[in-house]
């Protein structure tokens, strides 16, 4: 289990150094001069000139490469053109409402999600299952920034339940009644995605009710919760588990579209930001941070498929 | 209800899916004579009527008719669905193809693929819209090349299984020519789980270029698109909620009946080949 | 050998298909005596394996239902009881075991996990007691060093090996029916004759019945006492083994007979049975058979024919022996 552990933390090296160039690369899309865009047409030659030095344009484009990489190796992301501060200080500020959000959106996701799935797919068929099918499928057709508008509108502005835009933070007030303000962001980040994982979870469960071994099982006098809670559910798992993989990502792409329509201080509202500020030393050291979580995840998901198929462990 | 009838409540709804693509379709063919005024005549003595008055659908901040710009976005969401579509399939089934049926090519290849997988479609797609510009045909080359690799991955995994069948192996003995065999045998044996898959990608994209439009990253503010229509009525939640449910549905209903009609598909399709389409 | 086990009596099985229903079984009835291996012997798709689902209430649902007739196991009729009654019956006193061992064992759990889980799901017994009588069964059914193999995942052990599991799984409590549908129709020829004197060892041992499910004549002509021949969802000849063997009656049988190779006799060529099995919703309105049979004449094809019996436990559904 050490072995594969370490293993697999090897194999992610090409991949990072991969998604690195990628990301990097960026940068050197941007047609024209990246220095002059970036400072806008307001800005005069000298001051061109000195972002040009500073960001080492000047050089090849590996040797930039190498000097960026190493400063990311260290943990210096580079300089925020707008904020002129370390990026990585500049994504630390934002931090603290986005990982809140990711969290309360996948534990929703997750109590949501995988309950209704299996229940759906033990019903098989019922109205019940026809009744969540539909409504999963909906769910899944909303525009997140939508359902975040409507919800707003009516549980906001009409009923007055929630706060309407905004999160004064909790670290620094040390108040947590603040989380009211993000109940209703984590709620619209998780409906498509919760849909997503019931449709996930139940037609694994129903893949895995075809299976002899569950045959087996019922030929055994197991009674059905039995049958299908340690047999068929537990087998699913790991379809189910692979997919919050995924989910992450989703839940990053969600939490951009989410931030902005609720007015947060988080990561996601700070790319649209940045983007619309071209501030692309920031934008890259966000996407190197999401990438780099993202394989995280991913190797935590295939460190638990280890723990759920003892197949996999043995290999 | 029984069975037999649940089942062909099922077909019925995905069939309202198909009537409701049709319709769009000729919609958006026919949108100047539907719409009762151009999307772009600017009207301020009517500013912010609620439906049923001058505008069947009211009119927006600008006094623009809310109906005319709906129609026409029907147009522009099409036009750019069917554009990710088209990119995505085609690029995708080339990268899937190739690095499935070349091996020496697929381990550089499939790496890279899973390396793009790491990036949220919607966060590369703003990032290259930022950098080429706002823009229709940017806005599809962006969302476009973010569906490329899921598209590229289900092709290959089915390429992996079809290259193992018997056919295969005695077209292969037969002295067949690997791009013959590729273009010949594997890609026609996918066609229908392609189909099915570009159906997904179609609704997904549709949420993604609404997304980018809404954020200010997407097609210009003048063209008339649901997003568009979306991020200017934002203001007016409360003052004019008609400017947000009417491009609300328009794009709910369309991307429910490509889902739908991916699901239907996909219900027709062979189980073995079902297994590897991402869909909802 | 005194005494029926478990008396089938005109079973009629259901599925839907697109026009009317079906009918997998329709109509069979059997007798399984204590202490005997009975044969069920017949083409894929002939019904064998829904009759024995239907005798363990495993019918695929909601699809499947029965339609008709009773199972009277010691003296209780099995269909239309409480789904939870049924399921205390399945596992202590009958059991079953499936032909693929490969994928008839859950790959998440170690096979003693397994044993331990259907003995307990019977008896309320601690673990510890659980598990001594695993480690007794593997040793019964030949697993060497059980005490070691107890812990080990299914993928660890070779198909023959796993059947073996199966095996002492099904028979942990000691049923008094064993149901065995194709058991080595998977497995290796030389493993396949391991597990047979294996299963007929234990069912001496045990004073168990064996219902042996197989499309292999050969397997029967040495493994059962009795043998039915089902076609079509009915039994067609139902016979003691060395009657059958010797003296086949119906027209369906003796072509079964002449399509096993033999060792001896020397250069006959190999008999083959003429058409195809009809489609279940296909099904021709007299005799079953009528289409495929050299022998048929003139009331076979419009009027089905009962089963007439011929001499001692031999009986027999074709026109040919109407009295």
């Amino acid at each position: 289990m050490l072995a594969y552990t370490v293993r697999r933390i090897f194999g992610m090296i090409p991949s990072l150094l991969l998604a690195s160039v990628i990301v990097f690369s960026f940068i050197h899309l941007i047609p024209g001069d990246p220095a002059q865009m970036m400072l806008g047409d307001l800005a005069t030659p000298s001051q061109v000139d000195a972002l040009r030095e500073a960001m080492g344009l000047n050089r090849p484009f590996y040797v930039q490469y190498f000097i960026w990489l190493s400063g990311v190796v260290r943990g210096d992301f580079g300089q925020s053109i707008f904020f002129n501060q370390p990026v990585l200080s500049v994504i630390a500020d934002r931090a603290e409402t986005s990982v809140l959000l990711a969290l309360l959106s996948i534990t929703i996701v997750i109590l949501i999600g995988i309950p209704v799935g299996v229940l759906s797919a033990i019903k098989h068929n019922s109205r019940l299952d026809q009744a969540v099918s539909a409504l999963s499928m909906f769910f899944a057709s909303i525009p997140t920034f939508w359902l975040g508008l409507n919800f707003m509108a009516l549980f906001s502005v009409t009923l007055g339940w929630f706060p309407t835009s905004g999160f004064p933070s909790i670290l620094q007030s040390g108040d947590w009644s603040n989380i009211r303000y993000l109940i209703l962001p984590a709620i619209t980040l998780a409906a498509p995605n919760s849909a997503l994982i019931v449709r996930l979870t139940r037609s694994s469960m129903l893949d895995v009710s075809n299976a002899d071994y569950v045959k087996t099982a019922r030929a055994k006098g197991l009674l059905d919760w039995r049958v299908n809670m340690r047999h068929i559910f537990r087998n699913s798992l790991v379809a189910v588990v692979s997919a919050l993989g995924f989910t992450f990502v989703a839940l990053v792409a969600g939490a951009v579209v989410t931030e902005t329509v609720f007015s947060l201080p988080g990561v996601g509202r700070l790319v649209v930001e940045s983007l619309l500020r071209r501030d692309y030393p920031t934008i890259q050291g966000i996407i190197l941070v999401v990438a780099f979580l993202y394989m995280a995840i991913n190797l935590l998901v295939d460190l638990s498929f280890a723990l759920l198929d003892p197949r996999i462990r043995y290999s | 209800m029984n069975k037999k009838y649940r089942f062909l409540f099922r077909r019925k709804i995905a069939l309202l899916g198909f009537l409701f693509i049709t319709a769009l379709i000729f919609t958006a063919i026919a949108a100047p004579f539907l719409a009762r005024v151009s999307p772009l005549t600017l009207d301020p003595a009517n500013k912010l009527i609620p439906p049923g008055g001058v505008a069947l659908l009211g009119t927006d901040n600008f006094g623009r008719d809310v109906a005319s710009r709906a129609i026409y976005g029907a147009r522009t969401s099409l036009v750019g669905g069917f554009g990710v579509v088209v990119l995505s399939t085609g690029l995708g089934v080339l990268t899937g193809a190739v690095a499935g049926y070349f091996r020496r090519l697929e381990p550089f290849l499939m790496r890279i693929i899973d390396v793009m997988m790491a990036f949220p479609p919607l966060l590369l797609a703003l990032v290259l819209v930022s950098i080429f510009g706002r823009g229709m045909v940017n806005v599809i080359i962006a969302v476009g090349a973010t569906y490329l690799t899921r598209t590229a991955r289900v092709v290959y995994a089915l390429t992996l299984k079809i290259r193992t069948e018997p056919y295969i192996e005695a077209a292969t003995a037969g002295g067949v020519k690997p791009f013959a065999i590729v273009l010949r045998h594997i890609l026609p044996n996918m066609l229908s789980p392609i189909i099915v898959q570009s159906t997904f990608t179609f609704a997904f994209s549709l949420l993604d270029l609404a997304a980018l439009d809404f954020l200010g990253l997407g097609i210009p503010p003048a063209i008339p698109s649901w997003g568009n229509m979306l991020s200017e009525g934002r203001m007016y939640l409360t003052r004019a909620p008609w400017l947000l449910l009417c491009p609300g549905a328009c794009i709910v209903l369309t991307v429910l009946s490509f889902n739908l009609a991916g699901d239907a598909l996909r219900d027709r399709l062979d189980p073995q080949l079902r297994r590897n389409i991402e869909g909802v | 050998m005194a005494g029926d086990i478990v008396s089938i009596n005109n079973l009629r099985v259901s599925f839907p298909s697109e026009s009317a229903r079906i009918y997998p079984v329709d109509g069979v009835s059997l007798k399984i005596l204590k202490g005997e291996t009975l044969g069920l012997v017949g083409e894929s798709g002939c019904g064998k394996s829904m009759t024995s689902l239907a005798l363990m209430g495993l019918l695929p649902r909601p699809l499947g239902r029965v339609d008709g007739g009773e199972i009277i196991f010691k003296g209780r009729n099995l269909i239309g009881i409480a789904d939870a009654e049924m399921a205390k019956v399945r596992g202590r006193d009958i059991s079953m075991i499936f032909q693929d061992p490969m994928t008839s064992l859950n790959p998440v759990y170690t096979v003693g996990d397994q044993i331990i889980e259907a003995i307990q799901a019977h008896e309320r017994v601690p673990r510890t007691e659980a598990r001594r009588v695993a480690v007794d069964m593997l040793r019964k059914v030949g697993i060497p060093s059980p005490e070691k193999r107890i812990g080990d995942y299914p993928h660890l052990m070779s198909g023959g090996m796993r059947q073996r599991v199966m095996i002492a799984m099904a028979l942990s409590l000691k049923p008094e029916l064993l149901i065995a549908d194709e058991p080595t129709t998977a497995l290796d020829v030389t493993i396949q004759a391991q597990i047979l004197y294996l299963m007929n060892d234990l069912r001496r041992d045990l004073g168990m019945s064996i219902l042996l499910i197989t499309h292999n004549m050969g397997l029967v002509a040495e493994n059962a006492d009795r043998i039915a021949v089902m076609y079509a969802g009915r039994i067609l000849e139902e016979a003691p083994t060395k009657g059958l063997f010797a003296s086949p009656l119906h027209p369906y049988s003796r072509g079964l007979l002449d399509s096993i190779p033999r060792m001896t006799g020397g250069g006959d060529k190999l008999q083959s049975i003429p058409g195809m099995v009809p489609p279940l919703n296909d099904l021709p309105k007299g005799c079953k058979f009528f289409g495929r049979c050299a022998r048929s004449t003139e009331p076979c094809e419009t009027k089905e024919p009962p089963l007439f019996q011929k001499g001692e436990g031999h009986s027999v559904r074709c026109w040919l022996y109407e009295e």
